[in-house]
């Protein structure tokens, strides 16, 4: 069922890989939607469809059949330039690793959307700084990706990942290359910002990390086979 | 193990290099192009300019046909009586008179060179074979016949067969169509000898057949006092032709050299993973990187090899055309192997040591970092600006350092210097890019990450700059030269008056005509006749009693002509004296009073004339002196053309300077008529600018193929990056422009450096110019290298941002 102005919302939507004899169903028919601040994690085993969900969610791609809605809004029926205006102003998106542009400093990669989205360069720094204060690494603001940890550098990808007005923040294994301490810190900072109203999706084989979310959805070959919700 | 063979392992590898370019051909195609089409430019250049450029035997052949001596005979016959008491019986003897000739058919009379000789002298083997060439019919064999070039069969309207009448030798009839080799479009007539020749100079060609025995005869002969010249004498070749291909060639593979580092860098790259594997599996690194460049040796050989077989395939098809283009009769076609092996084997050079660093760099990537795919990161060597500044200051002072420049010499001087100076400044673009990248914080979003970007990856960047810096170099540098002596032609003679239209052909006179019919601007109209003495043209000298020693701008020749001549030479002003038969001396050095006339350029002295002199207010290069015809003639001479010209040119003289338009409607007036052009001092410099525009849009055409490269490369590069972009919201756009900006940096780099790069040895060749040509600064060209090239390259680059451009950097890496 399609909520209205829900963050996420799926509905009866499936990705398919090719075609012909060589054609591959990656995912649906899924149905789903996430409240408002809503931390949903999607767990399953390698090739359940979990990346491919989160890219339709993130418009990194489109859907074969059903429809993909980010706060009301149908994704198919947007032009390129919109979805991109959506991925600056509405979407985070945070991946496992090569996330940070390498060119860029700390504060200037957190600070690219909003760059993007036409903010002075001042401006768009000083929140920057902010976000990054938030994720306590506003003393590295200044150093390249190459110079920093893999925590540090994940750290900095979630900053940038909600920085500014945005309101859903997608997240494909974040921690995946990161030790377990690390990782948990850096699911509590994702906590935290739902706490604070962001909405998040967060796509997990680890239990444990899925534990921090509201919800889970359990994906296998490419359909939501369960649903639950840790105690908190 | 005992006996292991210490290159199994290079082997192997090399097997294995060789077996991914087979599986990925298309990432081969970058570097056969950037082999084959240099090397098919050198072979194909070398084996035209090989057939195009007199051998010594062809020059030899144009200057005495097949003789071993040549006897001139300035006295005529007595000299030629003079010589046979001492020429042996077996040798072969042809007489031949050379000189001028006129042709009379159907009311037209057209002037030509003449040369006679016997039929018989002219055939394989004889001593004249060679001079003149028969493309028709025969050769003339008696008084009544005659041979004529097609210049003169198409000007008078006549063919084989028909009657003309020569103005020193009566009617005859046409039998063959005769050709100088050298000269194949001008007007000759070939006839036989006369007892005596009234006009013309006269040689004995004489064939010997043993170059001792020629020496010895020679020696004889100069003994009797007679001018003889040798053949062995001849000896001058033009090697700098060969020179110059495979110097511009070497330019060409540097380039090319620089591009595959490029390339090959980023492909190496992207097989990270496959190369941590080998040495996972116990490739040695040096193995490694050998096998690299071996592979990629041997794939530029074949590129070479197929490159010198398309040069010399194009330099066979066009062999056609070369008469035409040349005007000379260029043999048959001839390969050059020496350009096609210097040319293969600068290929293969040029692919090695561009393979080197890279394979280098990607052998000793740590194994772990290699197989995680872990970037290595990006450092520019500390000892790198040192070496810059080292090249370029050792580059300086080669070019401006008396001391340096006496060491070495004033020729290697200058290209050492450039070279060192071109070096320098590539070794210093790394640097450059890194500084540029952290400078960058303050700067917008789209060319920051350009400018980081181009830092970043300033391994592969750098080669591309350099090779931009290069080729642009070389473009400022021809800029600056040909700018400085278009500028220094000012202070030269031109050749006509800025208001004189010039018609040579066989209807000069009625394309003149008609101009000055059809014009209200023409002042007149007249023949340029010089006066002549038994077919030489009078030579007029200095009288040294008389005239201040500097060097007179003008031909010594003497124009005859009536009054027309005096208006379209600018010498109205000595009417009077003109009238009365006087000698007018045009802007001649201070203190002429008086000149001699010679019977040529080496002849015997005629008469002694004062002069009157008269100031044009022009310094052109026209005939010194003018005599009214009626004088000319009461003084024994006659009117002839100009010497090296075999037809009467008629001048025009405009009330104003000669226009573009004027021009144009001139040469309108002479294309209706076959064999006839027209020229003005506006002309001259056409051929200078068309020059100097086509090596400009070599230079920019090769730097773009250069940055577009890049720009793939950049792009195959940047895909993890853009990815990011795109999933932080960045609209198509600011991807374009991204790109875009990164490929326009590169060129406005490379382009900038080349400004010094090109001007430093521009500047010191002029200053070691034997001529005084003052250095002008060629900012034209060099705007257009750092604005047009940028503007093209940016927006070339922002049009393959698209999925054709993904697919052609898919191809590429």
């Amino acid at each position: 069922m399609v909520r209205a102005a829900s963050p996420l919302a799926f509905d009866r939507v499936t990705k398919v890989h090719g075609a012909g004899p060589t054609a591959v169903r990656a995912l649906g028919p899924v149905s789903f939607a996430v409240a408002p601040g809503e931390f949903v994690a999607i767990m399953g085993p390698s090739g359940s469809g979990k990346s491919t969900l989160l890219g339709l969610a993130g418009a990194l791609d489109t859907p074969t059949e059903g429809t993909v809605s980010i706060e009301g809004h149908d994704l198919s029926a947007l032009t390129p330039g919109a979805l991109a205006a959506l991925r600056r102003r509405t979407i985070g998106y945070v991946f496992q690793d090569l996330n940070l542009l390498p060119g860029l400093t700390a504060v200037e990669n957190a600070a690219l959307p909003l760059e993007l989205d036409g903010a002075s360069i001042p401006a768009a720094r000083s929140e920057a700084l902010a976000a990054l204060e938030a994720v306590d690494l506003a003393r590295l603001a200044h150093r390249f990706p190459d110079d920093l940890s893999g925590g540090e550098r994940q750290r900095v990808a979630i900053a940038r990942a909600f920085v500014g007005p945005r309101s859903l923040l997608l997240a494909d294994e974040p921690t995946g290359a990161l030790d377990s301490l690390t990782g948990e810190r850096v699911l509590a900072l994702l906590r935290a910002q739902c706490d604070r109203g962001l909405t998040a999706v967060l796509v997990t084989h680890d239990a444990a990390h899925a534990a921090w979310a509201d919800r889970i959805l359990f994906l296998r070959d490419g359909a939501i086979v369960d649903e639950s919700r840790p105690a908190r | 193990m005992n006996g292991r063979d210490p290159f199994a392992a290079v082997r192997a590898l090399a097997r294995v290099e060789l077996r991914a370019l087979r599986a990925h051909p298309r990432r081969a195609l970058l570097l056969v192009v950037l082999v084959a089409v240099p090397v098919a430019a050198v072979a194909g250049a070398g084996t035209m300019l090989g057939v195009l450029t007199p051998s010594r035997e062809e020059r030899r052949t144009q200057a005495m046909g097949r003789a071993d001596l040549v006897i001139e005979a300035p006295a005529g016959h007595a000299d030629l009586l003079r010589a046979t008491p001492h020429l042996p019986p077996d040798v072969r003897v042809a007489r031949i008179a050379q000189g001028a000739e006129s042709v009379v058919a159907g009311g037209l009379r057209l002037h030509a060179r003449l040369v006679a000789a016997e039929a018989a002298t002219l055939a394989p083997g004889a001593p004249v074979e060679g001079l003149v060439v028969l493309r028709a019919g025969r050769a003339p064999v008696d008084a009544g016949e005659v041979a004529l070039s097609p210049s003169l069969l198409e000007g008078l309207g006549v063919d084989l067969g028909d009657r003309v009448s020569l103005a020193y030798g009566g009617p005859r009839v046409v039998t063959g169509v005769v050709v100088e080799p050298e000269a194949i479009d001008a007007p000759l007539v070939l006839r036989t000898p006369s007892l005596v020749e009234a006009k013309g100079t006269e040689r004995l060609l004489i064939t010997v057949g043993d170059p001792g025995r020629a020496k010895r005869l020679a020696g004889r002969l100069r003994d009797a006092g007679l001018r003889t010249s040798e053949r062995a004498a001849i000896v001058s070749t033009d090697d700098a032709v060969a020179a110059i291909v495979l110097a511009l060639g070497s330019i060409g593979f540097a380039e090319a050299g620089l591009v595959i580092a490029a390339a090959l860098g980023v492909t190496l790259r992207r097989r990270r993973r496959e190369i941590g594997l080998l040495g996972a599996c116990g490739a040695p690194p040096a193995a490694v990187a050998a096998a690299i460049v071996i592979s990629t040796a041997l794939l530029a050989l074949c590129a070479g090899v197929a490159g010198a077989v398309l040069g010399n395939a194009i330099a066979w098809g066009l062999h056609p055309f070369y008469d035409a283009w040349t005007g000379r009769l260029n043999g048959p076609f001839v390969l050059s192997p020496g350009h096609a092996i210097a040319g293969v084997g600068l290929g293969v050079v040029a692919a090695a040591v561009a393979a080197a660093l890279p394979a280098i760099a990607a052998a000793r990537v740590p194994i772990r970092d290699a197989l995680g795919g872990r970037r290595p990161g990006a450092s520019t060597p500390r000892a790198t600006p040192a070496f810059a500044l080292g090249a370029l200051a050792l580059g300086l002072g080669l070019g401006f350092a008396p001391p340096l420049r006496a060491l070495v010499g004033a020729g290697p001087s200058v290209i050492g210097g450039a070279l060192l100076v071109v070096a320098g400044l590539g070794l210093a673009v790394p640097w450059l890019l890194e500084t540029g990248a952290r400078l960058a914080s303050a700067v917008p979003l789209v060319p920051r990450l350009a400018l980081r970007d181009a830092g970043r990856f300033r391994a592969r960047n750098a080669p591309v700059v350099a090779a931009i810096l290069a080729g642009m170099a070389t473009s400022v540098t021809i800029a600056a030269l040909i700018a400085s002596a278009r500028g220094a032609l000012d202070a030269f003679p031109a050749i006509y008056r800025d208001d004189q239209l010039v018609f040579e052909g066989a209807a000069a006179e009625e394309a003149a005509r008609t101009l000055a019919a059809t014009s209200s601007h023409v002042l007149a109209v007249a023949p340029y006749r010089v006066a002549a003495t038994n077919g030489m043209p009078v030579v007029a000298r200095l009288d040294s009693t008389g005239a201040a020693r500097q060097r007179g701008h003008r031909e010594p020749w003497v124009a005859v002509g009536d009054d027309t001549l005096l208006t379209v030479l600018g010498a109205d002003a000595a009417r009077a004296d003109f009238a009365q038969g006087r000698l007018l001396a045009l802007d001649p050095p201070d203190g002429t009073r008086s000149v001699r006339f010679q019977d040529g350029p080496r002849g015997a002295e005629l008469a002694t004339h004062d002069v009157v002199s008269v100031a044009t207010g022009r310094r052109v290069a026209g005939p010194a002196y003018v005599l009214g015809l009626a004088a000319a003639e009461r003084s024994g001479h006659e009117a002839a053309p100009p010497p090296g010209r075999g037809l009467v040119p008629w001048y025009v003289r405009l009330d104003a300077p000669v226009t573009a338009r004027d021009l144009a409607v001139a040469r309108a007036l002479a294309e209706k008529r076959p064999g006839t052009s027209v020229d003005a001092a506006l002309a001259q410099d056409e051929p200078v600018r068309r020059i100097h525009g086509i090596v400009l849009l070599l230079c920019l055409a090769t730097g773009l193929v250069v940055l577009l490269v890049a720009a793939a490369l950049s792009n195959a590069e940047s895909e993890g990056d853009l990815h990011t972009l795109r999933t932080v919201g960045a609209p198509p756009a600011v991807l374009r422009g991204y790109r875009a900006a990164r490929t326009g940096f590169l060129a406005l780099l490379g382009s900038a450096l080349a400004v010094p790069a090109g001007l430093v040895p521009a500047v010191r060749i002029l200053a070691d110019a034997n001529v005084d040509v003052p250095f002008v600064l060629p900012w034209r060209e060099i705007l257009a290298g750092l604005v047009l090239l940028p503007l093209v390259a940016s927006g070339l680059a922002w049009l393959l941002a698209g999925d054709g451009g993904r697919r052609v950097t898919r191809a590429l890496t």
